[in-house]
């Protein structure tokens, strides 16, 4: 047989036709409904998130959402403590920051962060506008918390960077103008700041009236509490750098303070009472369980007024154990006044540093509370955990040596904060009332340039008693040679003390520059019990003039103009041509 | 939408031709000897069947020749049936419907062929050949012919005619070209393939004994590479795979295809939970051939094609493999005494003269303690410093304190044949692999059941079925692989210091401060993992008429892992045997948890396809196929966990848990894809061949109207040895082809599956409410932003490709040049922060890949010693073309820069140390910023590129008149991470009943990064080729800088900066197995009932030439050096009867 050419195998095509079609019609009529009913199997939604559509119809949802926020709050003495950019702790390694060898990275979380704040604020405000009229006063209180928090990330831009880009609405990709635009003054920013924090007062509940089942949340007093924060820091930032304009932001800055004092919404915990001297110590490891011998919790103090919130069950307080508490130098702890509220150079109570722990007799209660005196008590990390016997506090745990290298640099220990047991539901303060006190007080000094005895009994001598120590007077001040703005400045560096604000401080009084270019230093060596006990005695240091232990030389730390201000990060300035790097950077 | 071909078909044979007979009283014999003489008609029938003597009358006109045979045949004796070529065969009703055929099967020499299939052409009878080569079968008169097919020998089909005995002799097939290979939806022989596939056999992976298949596959093929990710446990193990380099950001893994059945996992798990003893072939499409699995095809299309029975003769075939893992590559750490010196050393060159290692080293200086004194002595010496806790001065090896050899069994039988119509496999594997742990229950247990049975119900159905099972079951202690500080045995182990004791005097566990590594290794509590694999697969082909063949099959995956675990507290004592603390009390570990988790992956396919063959056109061939299929995907993950309460050794349990502490979470999620597929396959003259593939695929990941999209592929061949103009050479040159291919492969992974939708996520834990008894409120965040306009990236691969074979098909080999250009690869646009979000991956940036490949494999024998040489050789590039998010490059490793090479290590160009006080105020005084101001002699210096006096992290860039840029840094490219020049050698040689092999594996360029650095933190161990090679006032000649404790100087964005003291050229050669197997000789196992017995001794991984310092293995370097490098000695046994 031949082999069939194609042409024949055409030719013979239509009789096979027939054949074919009944095939065809029966594959397609098989294949058709799979391919609809699968065209439709491609149409698949989310399981277990929901769609941004349809979220923010409810407004319990505005809550869930105001949620979130309250994860930016600083966890100061966890990490984020700014203490560590200053002058009076000494971190593991060199910090950059501090001794100013730091320079400009491509990325900054502090950017980052804000801007994502920013966003997500702005977003519920957003949907706050669309809502249905009468579901309006329903969500107010969150579109008063996104206001407040989105005012928060913008002053943390603010005091790193100066002015910056204000984004009022939610971006797009396409929004060039605002994606790419340039900065804005810093006056821009902090006018920006204030009228959000004046929404915020307006939309937020005081604390008193806050329901139980929705304490913790950010009132109407920690509006204003920060507003006053802000102004202080305005104020003073142009006020010593000659820039108009400071006198208003004093007004606000005492205005604001005022309203929070006047309002009887806060007190200053002082239960020497029950808790005896080392009541501030206390105060900040308050938990929900017995955590002193008085059984005191934290629904007994009324100080806090915005607090980071741990519980152990919920949010679980991460150990701050002293060997990672950054040790602090011999500024703070010079710092701190005899009790008769004289400085350790004019005072004779002062006992001198001969032994390890004479220092801390006759000071300020402060000092003992927030430093471990050496050889005293430490329960941290010893078993039994969640039941320290508060009764019989010398019940487990172990003495606290100066070991220098690792639990200490400086030879003085830190320990605010300090729970001294795991999983503890300490919170941590982000504003509280004595902080308030302090700016009233040095609102009304910067304003006027003096300040009334009246007035310091209502603000500093309140701290001043919990302390121990003397009461600040006009009269004190002139009849020992003291300065008043010193002593104000004094009572504020060691009341918020690891609080994240001395850094701040120094540039916004501008004093940075004198400040952060000294020695970071520790103990006094010579002559003391460090030099003669053989426990130290193959513990060597560089000493200064005094025979105090230099941790780093003065000549490794610089503070110049530009370091007043953060660089930006460069990533963003290539990204974004418009903007401007800060100058010296 | 779907390709459907018009069938053509033709009728078999024609009658034409006409008789006219007028006889009476005539025998048959003669009838049919004038039709045979008047026309081609020819007739064919048994003397002894059929009576051709019998007379008869016959009268007929113009009839054909039905007519005339049922007149002189009576319909109830014989029957007659006409074939094609005119051939009438005419059979006997009556008597003996089936004769039997016997014969011989030899081979070339004339050595009888046991084992060699006989089947009945055109069915499924058939029958094998015994030992001696011999076979009978029984056929039915319509039997025409019977094939005989042998592994490795041209098949031949042999007509019957009236033979009752045939005796066959089978040739050698030439190499390969004969083979067949699965290229997707379908097979083709190697010599026809336009496409660049590898295929890989069954002997290649048999020849080395490992449970894991991914195992087998490295360096066994140019263009697959295979790359070990040693974790250090059994459990999280898993080795990764790229096909020809990686071309898209978003990773997509490869397409696993098991039978024609595509795999969920896009890594090895696709491949591992296979039994390696039941793959027959695999077959890898490296280029546009990939195309016909369009939507998964971006990484590299692994077809996987499993045993089937062979034989009437059921085939049992039972190994048995015991392997000792000898722990080697162990970390080596300083000695207590180096590693203090060092430690010491770091913190005097920061000026802190004393620190907690001084005292110790005055100490040891003051006794003259040695270090034999201090192995000798272990605890005689007891310190604070420099942990402040009390230890004892000692020396522990720890690496041989924990782990020890340890014994791994693999079993495997299988039973298989052909019975009727009935074709089966069934398998089932088992194996015992112990953790070379030394304390505590560290294992793995696999057991993979296969059941493979296809059954032809006739010409018109066959139905294939294919069922596996697997269940395994690890069990280790809890956080075993943990890297961090004390939650496990790796953390444990990693910070464990030399002076830390194994256990206290009083036997109990000790506490330093630092975890005990044998605490958790005993007592933390285990982590059970089970997985389960539920495959199963029912498919129809169906045969409507010849040439057409419909196949509809559908298949499910299941896979679930089912995880439970418990992290005990056990307590530890310090030197003085006092309690110290609970485990569960050291904030790194946390509490005691319990805890469980499931996940659960439903996969799901279905496909129709049908594929036409014209076969019948004598220059032409043609094959068409098209098809459909739906695949879809489910998960859905379950965690729970409770923490403090009972949870304790004795009551390891969730349910122990305190009820207020327990956690819980779920996810779900699914995806769908549908697609159609066709492919035309056109060769003229077999000699000329064309390849034509269309697919069109839809994807649940995408925006409504950018679900689908058409993949295209095209490819051609010349086999050139086949032309007139090359019959000259055709002693020279067996068999030359020359290949070209452009292929299109999507991917769609990487993205998030509902990405396409903004999303509000619900989670976390805050506390809101009573100060004393908050509650847990969750918290609502916004996803990343929506693309709504994205859609498939597609990788366009070219291929061009050489195939030969020569010197009488000893030597053969090909080679291979592809670039791969993915166009609208997936990248996330940079926006300025202030944006707030993370913008969504977009399609538009452009990667690279160009490479090559080559084989050769020869293949001869000297006398009876028969041997083979088989060499890979490649390489590839991968090139970011373009991509405008600009991402900037970071010290150290980079994946995608726009410009570069993936993997491009960056760093500061390195200037030599400061050596003099000279250069070191000349250097500080060079920069105003970017050094840490702190630096001294023998710090490193780098050079300030862009001359801003500042060292900036950003690449150094250069505007158009070759000055450093406005922002530019001084960041340059030191380095590129990628494997170059990869290379397999195989060898093996066999003689008489010895064989033996032996395989090498390596790269010739492989530039690391080590991150093992000489002073990282003070309670760290450190490895000893450090020590002494870092610079002093002394050692000025040496690798590596000062030692510094301070971070702002030894931090990686300075000291450790990845300057090129870090770069290491990790070109290696291992020798990944070397095998000497024993056979019994034939007439020895006949007498044992046996057709094989086969005893092989095995090493894996057993030497290698590496180029790392310290004690590293090449296939993972400077990995976090925990647990050490298996070494692997196998004996096994391989029965078949």
């Amino acid at each position: 047989m031949e082999p069939l050419s194609i042409r024949k195998y055409i030719s013979s095509l239509h009789s096979i036709m027939h054949r074919m079609k009944r095939i065809c019609h029966g594959v397609f009529i098989l294949i058709l409904p799979i391919l609809l009913s699968c065209e439709k199997s491609l149409d698949l939604y989310p399981k277990t998130t929901y769609s941004e559509a349809t979220f923010f119809a409810s407004p319990e949802n505005f809550e869930l959402f105001a949620n979130q926020f309250y994860l930016i709050l600083p966890t100061i003495g966890l990490g984020d403590d700014r203490d560590q950019y200053s002058d009076i702790v000494a971190q593991w390694s060199f910090n950059t920051v501090s001794n100013g060898s730091y320079f400009p990275t491509p990325t900054s979380s502090v950017w980052d962060d804000s801007y994502a704040t920013i966003r997500n604020t702005t977003y519920l405000i957003q949907k706050g506008d669309e809502i249905s009229p009468d579901l309006k006063s329903e969500v107010s209180p969150f579109i008063g918390e996104a206001k407040f928090f989105r005012a928060f990330a913008y002053f943390n831009l603010l005091r790193d960077f100066g002015g910056v880009p204000i984004i009022d609405e939610v971006l797009d990709l396409n929004d060039d103008d605002l994606l790419y635009g340039p900065r804005k003054s810093r006056d821009e920013v902090l006018n920006y700041i204030m009228e959000d924090l004046d929404d915020a007062v307006d939309k937020l509940p005081v604390e008193s009236v806050i329901p139980e089942n929705n304490k913790g949340r950010v009132s109407k007093g920690a509006a204003i509490a920060f507003k006053a924060r802000v102004a202080l820091f305005e104020g003073t930032w142009k006020k010593f750098r000659g820039i108009d304009g400071y006198n208003e932001l004093f007004d606000e800055a005492i205005n604001a303070s005022e309203q929070v004092i006047n309002s009887g919404e806060y007190e200053i915990f002082d239960r020497r009472d029950v808790l005896g001297d080392e009541c501030y110590r206390y105060f900040f490891i308050l938990d929900r369980i017995q955590s002193n011998v008085a059984n005191l919790t934290k629904a007994d103090q009324k100080e806090y007024i915005l607090a980071n919130r741990f519980d152990n069950n919920v949010r679980k307080q991460p150990l701050i154990s002293v060997d990672w508490t950054p040790s602090p130098t011999k500024k703070i702890a010079d710092m701190f006044l005899c009790t008769d509220g004289l400085p350790i150079s004019q005072s004779p109570l002062f006992q001198g540093k001969l032994t390890v722990a004479s220092e801390y007799e006759n000071r300020d209660l402060r000092m003992k509370s927030i430093f471990f005196v050496p050889g005293t008590q430490c329960w941290e990390a010893q078993p039994p955990n969640e039941s320290r016997n508060w009764d019989d506090p010398l019940a487990g745990g172990f003495i606290l040596e100066v070991i220098f290298g690792s639990w200490t640099r400086t030879g003085y220990l830190g320990s605010k904060f300090n729970p001294q047991v795991l999983n503890s539901s300490t919170d941590l303060p982000v504003i509280r009332y004595a902080e308030i006190l302090l700016v009233n007080a040095e609102a009304l000094f910067e304003r006027n340039g003096s300040i009334t005895d009246e007035v310091l009994d209502l603000t500093i001598n309140k701290l001043r008693e919990r302390a121990g120590i003397a009461k600040l007077s006009n009269d004190f001040v002139t009849s020992n040679g003291l300065d008043m703005r010193t002593e104000i400045r004094r009572e504020r560096t060691i009341e918020l003390y690891m609080e994240s604000q001395r850094f701040d401080d120094l540039r916004r009084w501008k004093t940075a520059e004198i400040e952060m270019p000294q020695a970071l230093k520790g103990v006094l060596w010579t002559g003391t019990q460090y030099e003669t006990d053989p426990q130290w005695s193959s513990v060597v240091f560089p000493l200064d003039i005094d025979g105090s232990i230099i941790i780093e030389d003065a000549s490794q730390r610089s503070f110049e103009e530009k370091h007043y201000l953060f660089p930006l990060p460069t990533r963003q300035l290539l990204l974004n041509p418009q903007l401007e790097q800060n100058p010296g950077w | 939408m779907l390709l459907f071909a018009c069938f053509i078909n033709i009728s078999a044979s024609i009658y034409s031709q006409k008789f006219t007979f007028e006889k009476k009283s005539v025998t048959i014999k003669d009838i049919l000897a004038e039709i045979e003489t008047t026309s081609n008609y020819k007739f064919l029938y048994r003397n002894d069947l059929v009576d051709v003597t019998r007379e008869v009358d016959l009268n007929v006109r113009e009839s054909d020749i039905d007519g005339v045979l049922s007149k002189i045949f009576d319909p109830k004796e014989n029957s007659f049936k006409v074939f094609e070529d005119n051939l009438v065969v005419i059979t006997s009703k009556n008597i003996i419907q089936e004769h039997r055929i016997s014969g011989t099967v030899t081979d070339s020499k004339g050595e009888p062929l046991p084992g060699v299939n006989v089947v009945i052409t055109g069915t499924n009878q058939g029958t094998t050949t015994d030992i001696s080569g011999n076979y009978s079968i029984d056929v039915s008169p319509e039997a025409m012919s019977l094939t005989f097919t042998y592994i490795g020998m041209e098949t031949q089909e042999i007509t019957i005619g009236t033979m009752i005995q045939i005796n066959v002799t089978m040739v050698e097939a030439a190499i390969g070209l004969q083979e067949v290979v699965v290229i997707g939806y379908g097979t083709k022989s190697k010599q026809t393939l336009t496409g660049a596939v590898s295929l890989i056999e069954d002997e290649v992976l048999q020849s080395r004994p490992s449970a894991v298949t991914t195992d087998l596959l490295q360096g066994i093929s140019s263009g697959i590479q295979i790359t070990r990710n040693n974790t250090g446990d059994i459990r999280s193990s898993m080795n990764g795979i790229t096909i020809r380099g990686i071309t898209s950001r978003s990773a997509p893994g490869v397409l696993v295809v098991v039978d024609g059945v595509t795999q969920p996992f896009t890594d090895a798990r696709a491949l591992d939970n296979i039994n390696p003893n039941d793959i027959e072939s695999i077959s890898i499409l490296k280029d546009g051939q990939a195309a016909i699995y369009g939507a998964r095809a971006a990484g590299g299309v692994i077809l996987v094609t499993t045993k089937a029975g062979r034989s009437d003769k059921p085939v049992i075939n039972v190994s048995a493999t015991a392997t000792i893992q000898k722990p080697s590559l162990m970390r080596k750490t300083l000695n207590v005494l180096d590693l203090y010196e060092m430690q010491n050393e770091g913190y005097i060159n920061d000026g802190i003269l004393s620190n907690g290692f001084t005292p110790v080293l005055e100490y040891i200086a003051d006794n003259h303690i040695t270090l034999a004194e201090v192995k000798e002595n272990n605890g005689k010496h007891i310190f604070t410093e420099p942990w402040g806790v009390p230890y004892a001065l000692g020396h522990y090896e720890w690496n041989d304190i924990m782990f020890d050899p340890s014994l791994q069994q693999n079993y495997n039988i299988s039973v298989s044949g052909r019975k009727d119509k009935l074709n089966y496999y069934e398998s089932v594997n088992y194996i015992n692999q112990d953790g070379m742990l030394a304390y505590g229950k560290n294992y793995k247990k696999r057991l993979l059941v296969t059941l493979k049975n296809d059954y032809d119900i006739n010409n018109f159905l066959k139905i294939r079925s294919n069922f596996n099972i697997g269940n395994q079951k690890v069990v280790e202690p809890y956080g075993y692989s943990i890297n961090t500080y004390n939650t496990g045995v790796q953390g444990a182990l990693f910070f464990v210091m030399p002076t830390n004791q194994p256990y206290t005097k009083g036997g109990r566990y000790f506490s330093s401060g630092f975890g005990d590594p044998i605490g958790y290794a005993e007592a933390t509590g285990y982590t059970t993992d089970i997985l389960y694999t539920i495959n199963g697969k029912l498919g129809a082909e169906i045969t409507p008429f010849k040439d057409l063949l419909i196949t509809a099959e559908i298949a499910s995956n299941y896979n679930i892992n089912d995880i439970d675990y418990a992290k005990i507290g056990f307590p530890t004592y310090d030197l003085y045997d006092n309690f110290a603390m609970m485990s569960t009390d050291d904030p790194n570990n946390g509490p005691a948890t319990a805890g469980s988790e499931l996940r659960r992956t439903r996969y799901t396919v279905g496909n129709l396809f049908a594929k036409y063959s014209f076969e019948k056109l004598e220059n032409h061939k043609i094959n068409l196929m098209a098809g459909y299929s739906h695949e879809e995907n489910d998960y859905r993950g379950f965690s729970a966990y409770r923490q403090y309460g009972l949870i304790n050794a004795q009551l390891p349990t969730m349910s122990a848990g305190n009820a207020d502490e327990q956690y819980n979470s779920e996810t779900k999620n699914d995806y769908a894809l549908n697609s159609v597929y066709s492919r035309l396959e056109y060769g003229f003259k077999n000699r000329y061949l064309f390849e034509g593939i269309f697919r069109y695929d839809g994807s649940s990941k995408f925006a409504e109207g950018y679900k689908w999209a058409p993949f295209f592929g095209f490819s051609g061949a010349w086999i050139i040895s086949d032309e007139s103009f090359m019959s000259n050479l055709k002693t020279a040159i067996d068999f030359l082809k020359v290949r070209a291919s452009w292929g299109q492969l999507g991917n769609q992974s990487g993205i998030d599956l509902y990405d396409y939708l903004s999303q509000v996520y619900i989670g976390g834990a805050y506390p809101m409410g009573p100060w004393n008894s908050p509650y847990q409120v969750q918290y609502a965040t916004l996803g990343g932003m929506a693309s709504t306009t994205r859609t498939w990236e597609t990788i366009e691969s070219i291929n061009m490709g050489i195939d030969f074979m020569t010197l009488s098909s000893r030597l053969t080999g090909s080679f291979d040049y592809y670039i791969k250009n993915n166009r609208n690869m997936f990248f996330a646009q940079e926006f300025p922060s202030v944006l707030g979000t993370e913008p969504p991956s977009i399609n538009g940036a452009h990667v690279r890949t160009k490479g090559w490949e080559m084989e050769l494999n020869w293949k001869d024998k000297i006398s009876r010693l028969n041997y083979f040489i088989r060499l890979n050789l490649s390489d590839n590039k991968t090139k970011v073309i373009d991509l405008a998010d600009r991402i900037t490059p970071v010290q150290g490793t980079n994946d995608f820069i726009q410009g570069y090479p993936v993997y491009s290590y960056f760093g500061y160009e390195y200037d030599g140390f400061i050596q003099t006080e000279s250069e070191l105020s000349e250097y500080t005084s060079s920069f105003s910023s970017g050094i840490p101001n702190n630096l001294t002699l023998g710090d490193a210096r780098y050079k300030d590129l862009d001359g801003d006096d500042k060292l900036e992290a950003l690449v150094y860039e250069e505007d158009e008149n070759g000055n450093p840029a406005d922002l530019s840094g001084d960041l340059v490219q030191i380095g590129d991470g990628g494997q170059h020049y990869l290379y397999g050698v195989n060898l093996g040689v066999s003689w008489k009943n010895f064989d033996f092999s032996c395989f090498f594996q390596g790269a010739f360029k492989w530039q690391v990064i080590s991150n093992v650095v000489p002073c990282s933190e003070f309670y760290e161990p450190i490895e000893t080729y450090f020590y002494h090679q870092t610079w002093a006032s002394d050692r000025t000649g040496v690798p590596w800088p000062r030692l510094s404790q301070d971070g702002s100087i030894k931090g990686y964005n300075y000291q450790y900066s990845n300057a090129p003291y870090k770069l290491v050229n990790n070109k290696y050669l291992r020798l990944k197995n070397i095998q000497l197997g024993y056979s019994l000789p034939d007439k020895l196992a006949r007498r044992m009932n046996l057709e094989r017995l086969r005893v092989y001794l095995s090493g894996t991984d057993i030497w290698e030439l590496s180029n790392l310092p310290g004690n590293q293995d090449p296939e993972t370097p400077f990995a976090l050096r925990v647990s050490p490098f298996p070494r692997q000695y196998s004996f096994g046994i391989d029965l078949t009867f």
